[in-house]
């Protein structure tokens, strides 16, 4: 009887173990699956007086292969590995765009300054003024085109960031129902195999969009936290999570927990691992830095230009207009800085409103300028001979420099700046105001920088240095291209050495008829009507103004070489319309090897460095700064990743050598358990027998 | 070490990308012939490229600078060059002026050849470029630079500026590519004080030199003031005419031409003055002693055409020098030109440094890589052909 026992024992121990080998070939190649392995030992023996004797085989358990170091390192591995390569794609994305030749903003910003050099060799040919409008705008589309490319990656990041959250909740809830139903199923030590798996691989697929940390709790249920231990499941309760917008930027997504105490945000830089964390890294630590640089480098860009412009004059004799649109009301402040007009309560830059003023600068980015004509590439100023009718020196070309930068005002020439040339002095230049320096690396160039603040800055180039002290006068050219826009003084030879328009608001003009004066001496007499002042020092510059006080126009004159009684008619003649004159445009093209950028600061926490920066490259450099940030990030990641790479394959292998199936251990335990089968059969078919031929006897 | 099922498939999944991954790189960098294809190859070389595209776009402009700097200077050249050869007929003209024989008519003759070679030679100096922009009115090129008008008299009035026109030749160098024409021919031709026609003011001698020329030559030796004839006395103008004393009372005799003869043959004279600065009276308690003016004299033909050719001279030597300068910045653009070409390969050498590709590198890097890739596949495909499920 107990031979019969003892066989059916191991006849069905031999089935459970097959079973369990048909179940680990079948699952091969499922996902989270481990290996099962059966557990038998020897049933309690009978004593039967002599002995005790054994009764056969028991199932103590089926169990799964299963190390929970090794699954928590494949979690972590990853979680990693899923970031790493998000982010890959997006920076190679970004890298792609900043680094090709044939989208690459350097090239085209080059183009720009290579027209507007060309166009110094041949100043009011239209053809090449159409050159520099059209490099112009080419370098704004270009700017257009990478800055829409980043809103394209930045939507692209927002969109997989509200179908991750969708999913993690999906997956949430998964594991909270899967939770209930193991601690239903739960018997005593027995536990459902593979539903364990199935939590394990929701786990693992959890961790690939999220870092996610499991507390295992005595009943087998699974507590899943994120960030800094926000419960996502908790026993069979699941927390979802939320994508809401930034209270700053409304483009800017955050990520909210709904938990049992209200809607509570959770700031990015909890998320460590997981596509999530890849997707928020990618836009805080590339994304936005590239953007931000972009919009900074093209307010400089605009504000640069469209500063040394408007001390220019055009090809109708005017002052420059702006070549760009000005960007700078789009100029944010450092991070934390009050912002102006002071409110109550104060407001602070950001990070966020920062970075919303610098794309909404990038977005605004355009060429203003249409007529070519009306590029400001000839100089507002104009210089006169010396006063004493020689020809030494001269002034070979003379412009006024836009200096500062942020949209600081730049003053206007406030009247006729007296340039004493001494000889053998150095610089041997003086004028009253001003202080007069040597141009770095420009022989026979001087700077004079007024006293004044906001200083105002003129540049002049002069030859011809001879023996004998002189004075010069620098003043604004007559502005119009007409005829009769510019004085004209008669006889021409003798007494008046310079005229100039007039300076400051309001100002009157020559009548046709002119106005006769002469100088009796001591003094000048002019018409009823006008009155003549004399500038200081006297012995220059005189004003003439109408009776309703304003300016006609300057004049020199040295007294002490007018005979008495010389008579003048200052009447309107030509203009100073110079269209040969190209000394603002060599001015604006200096700009381009300008230092006129400061680097960004880390670019996490904020993106502008503040006036007091010091400027340390130029727009081509700062460029190239950018690039060089991003081909970093870029490179830093990718060798990361792909070290992640062989760390995710490392431990993955380390599991499967543990807990993964082998089918060729499974042919053999087949052929195994099949023998143990067979023989317990035999076992039967042999306690048959002997019960047979037992029965045979009687 | 237990080895699952899928260990084998796993392992050999990974080398089988990581070997795809870098045949894609290497023939990425064999089609393009370039080391550096994204920035992250090599982030620091990326950014020096930047750089170098610009430095090397600034040069490519700065060499098509040089050329339009050496062709404007050099047609300014020519024209300056035309103009000299102008000036020396000129100058023949008035040596020829000084002949003596010459009659009033001869003179007609000559001043009409002086005007027509003045015209000539303002025409030169009012020359413009191929595109219509005049070369020498410094930077007002719309205006033509000088005003000539012959009647009543000669005068030539500069009308452009005294800027220059620069343009860069090299990142650290801008030269002028034009001379404003009142630096090389002179700003006026009127003369600081009419009293004094031959005294000529530095820079302006040339347009001086020629409106005098044109007016001795209308003037002759004969409009003009002449020495006085020697030994004979000198008589008043007065009727009948007497003698007129000298400072030692008796009548005054021409001598070294002096006292001079003015436009119409009336003796220069100056009253003679004591210590006291008041006049000396001759015997009759009248007439004050006289004595030759010699101070600011008015110049005879000969003493003013002597001026005139040197005026012209000093005007030729100005040319001469303004020539010279133009000379010498063609000379230096030249250099400018081969210091460009030579920043040039400098800038693409530099370029290869950083991006090119070593090819016999890359090509040795392929081989290894296929036979990798291919031992790899073939290897998966043997091992995984493996099964004891084949004998059961």
């Amino acid at each position: 009887m107990s031979i019969f026992n003892i066989g059916l024992s191991g006849l069905n121990a031999a089935q459970v173990a097959l079973s369990t080998v048909a179940q680990n070939v079948t699952n091969v190649n499922t996902p989270g699956y481990h290996r099962q392995r059966v557990s038998q030992a020897a049933q309690m023996p009978s004593f039967e007086g002599y002995g005790f004797v054994g009764r056969g085989v028991e199932m103590t358990a089926v169990n799964r292969v299963y190390n929970s170091y090794l699954e928590r390192q494949l979690t972590t591995a990853t979680t990693q590995d899923s970031k790493l390569t998000t982010q890959m794609s997006y920076l190679s994305q970004l890298e792609d765009l900043l680094g090709d030749e044939h989208t690459s903003l350097g090239n085209s910003m080059s183009d720009l300054f290579k027209s507007m050099q060309a166009l110094n060799s041949t100043p009011d040919s239209i053809p090449a003024r159409q050159s520099v409008v059209n490099s112009a705008q080419a370098f704004a589309g270009r700017v257009q085109l990478v800055n829409g490319r980043f809103e394209e990656l930045r939507t692209g990041i927002n969109t997989q960031i509200r179908s991750s959250v969708s999913q993690i909740n999906a997956i949430g809830k998964q594991i909270s129902e899967i939770n209930v139903q193991i601690q239903s199923l739960g018997q005593g030590a027995a536990i459902p195999n593979d539903l364990m798996d199935k939590r394990d691989q929701l786990v693992l697929d959890l961790n690939r969009l999220v870092k996610a940390d499991v507390t295992v709790q005595s009943d087998g249920r699974y507590t899943v936290s994120i960030g800094s231990g926000q419960a996502l499941v908790a026993s069979g309760d699941h927390f979802p999570l939320e994508v809401v917008e930034s209270l700053d930027d409304p483009q800017k997504l955050e990520i909210a927990y709904a938990g049992s105490n209200g809607t509570v945000r959770i700031p990015d830089r909890l998320f460590e691992g997981g596509s999530l964390s890849g997707l928020i890294n990618s836009k805080a630590e590339a994304l936005n830095r590239s953007q931000a640089d972009l919009g900074r480098l093209v307010i400089e860009v605009a504000d640069q230009l469209n500063r040394q412009s408007s001390t220019g004059r055009d090809l109708y004799n005017q002052p420059g207009g702006d070549i760009f649109k000005s960007l700078n009301a789009f100029r944010p402040l450092p991070v934390g800085e009050e912002i102006q007009p002071p409110t109550v309560p104060p407001t602070f830059q950001t990070l966020e409103t920062q970075m919303k003023s610098y794309r909404d600068a990038a977005a605004n980015f355009s060429v203003v300028i249409t007529d070519p004509s009306k590029l400001a590439v000839g100089s507002s100023l104009k210089a006169s001979l010396p006063l004493d009718g020689k020809l030494k020196p001269t002034i070979s070309s003379v412009w006024q420099s836009a200096q500062g930068s942020n949209g600081a005002a730049i003053p206007a020439l406030p009247g006729p700046i007296e340039l004493k040339y001494v000889p053998d002095a150095k610089p041997p230049f003086t004028a009253e105001g001003y202080t007069v320096s040597d141009a770095p690396g420009v022989p026979g160039g001087y700077v004079l920088t007024s006293d004044a603040d906001p200083s105002l800055v003129v540049e002049f180039k002069a030859e011809g240095m001879g023996e004998d002290a002189a004075t010069l006068i620098i003043s604004n050219k007559a502005l119009g291209k007409d005829a009769n826009s510019g004085f004209a003084v008669k006889p021409e030879a003798g007494g008046i050495a310079a005229m100039w328009a007039p300076y400051g608001d309001p100002v009157g003009s020559v009548p046709a008829a002119g106005i006769s004066m002469s100088w009796d001496g001591s003094a000048w007499s002019v018409p009823t009507g006008y009155t003549v002042e004399a500038a200081n020092p006297p012995e220059n510059g005189y004003r003439i103004m109408n009776g309703a006080g304003e300016e006609v126009v300057g004049f020199a004159a040295d007294p002490a070489k007018l005979a008495a009684g010389k008579s003048f008619t200052i009447g309107s003649g030509p203009s100073d319309f110079t269209p040969s004159d190209n000394s603002n445009m060599l001015a604006m093209v200096k700009i381009q090897t300008k230092k006129t950028m400061s680097s960004t600061p880390d670019g996490i926490s904020n993106f502008n460095p503040g006036d007091m920066a010091g400027k340390t490259t130029d727009f081509q450099g700062f460029f190239g700064q950018l690039v060089s940030f991003v081909g970093n990030k870029t490179n830093e990641v990718k060798i990361a990743a792909q070290a992640q790479t062989v760390s995710l394959k490392e431990t993955y292998l380390a599991r499967e050598s543990f807990s993964g199936v082998n089918l060729d251990e499974e042919a053999a335990n087949l052929i195994r358990f099949q023998q143990a089968y067979q023989a317990s059969s035999k076992v039967i078919q042999i306690a048959q027998q002997v019960f047979s031929d037992l029965l045979q006897m009687r | 070490m237990r080895i699952s099922s899928n260990t084998q498939f796993i392992a050999s999944n990974y080398s089988l990308n990581s070997n795809q991954a870098r045949l894609a790189s290497l023939n990425e960098q064999l089609s393009s012939l370039k080391r550096i294809n994204r920035p992250s190859d090599d982030p620091v070389a990326s950014a020096q490229l930047i750089n170098l595209g610009q430095s090397m776009s600034r040069n490519d402009q700065m060499m098509i600078n040089t050329r339009t700097i050496e062709s404007t200077l050099a047609l300014s050249e020519e024209y300056l060059f035309r103009g000299g050869e102008v000036l020396q007929s000129i100058q023949n003209l008035a040596i020829q002026a000084g002949n003596a024989s010459l009659t009033d008519e001869d003179r007609s003759y000559l001043r009409t050849q002086l005007q027509e070679q003045v015209k000539g030679l303002v025409g030169i100096a009012n020359s413009a470029d191929g595109q219509g922009k005049y070369l020498f009115s410094g930077t007002k090129s719309d205006t033509p630079p000088f005003e000539l008008t012959l009647e009543p008299t000669m005068s030539i009035q500069y009308k452009g500026d005294w800027q220059r026109q620069d343009v860069a030749a090299s990142a650290s160098r801008d030269i002028a590519i034009t001379e404003p024409g009142g630096l090389l021919f002179g700003a006026s031709s009127s003369v600081a004080d009419p009293n004094k026609p031959d005294e000529f003011s530095a820079g302006n001698e040339l347009w001086q030199a020629l409106a005098r020329f044109d007016q001795i030559l209308a003037d002759g030796p004969k409009g003009m003031a002449k020495p006085g004839p020697d030994g004979e006395t000198v008589m008043d103008n007065a009727t009948p005419p007497a003698a007129v004393l000298g400072a030692d009372g008796k009548p005054l005799q021409f001598k070294d031409g002096l006292p001079r003869l003015d436009a119409n043959g009336a003796a220069l004279l100056e009253p003679v003055l004591d210590a006291g600065g008041n006049p000396v009276l001759g015997p009759d308690g009248v007439t004050p002693l006289q004595q030759a003016q010699t101070k600011d004299l008015p110049p005879t033909y000969d003493e003013s055409l002597a001026k005139t050719i040197e005026g012209l001279k000093d005007g030729h030597e100005q040319l001469l020098r303004s020539h010279t300068s133009i000379g010498a910045r063609r000379a230096e653009v030249e250099t400018l030109s081969k210091t460009g070409e030579g920043l040039d390969v400098q800038y693409k050498a530099a370029v290869g440094q950083l991006q090119d590709l070593d090819y016999v590198q890359a090509i040795t890097d392929l081989n290894m890589a296929i036979t990798a890739m291919d031992t790899t596949q073939k290897t998966y495909k043997l091992v995984s052909e493996l099964s004891l499920f084949k004998y059961i």
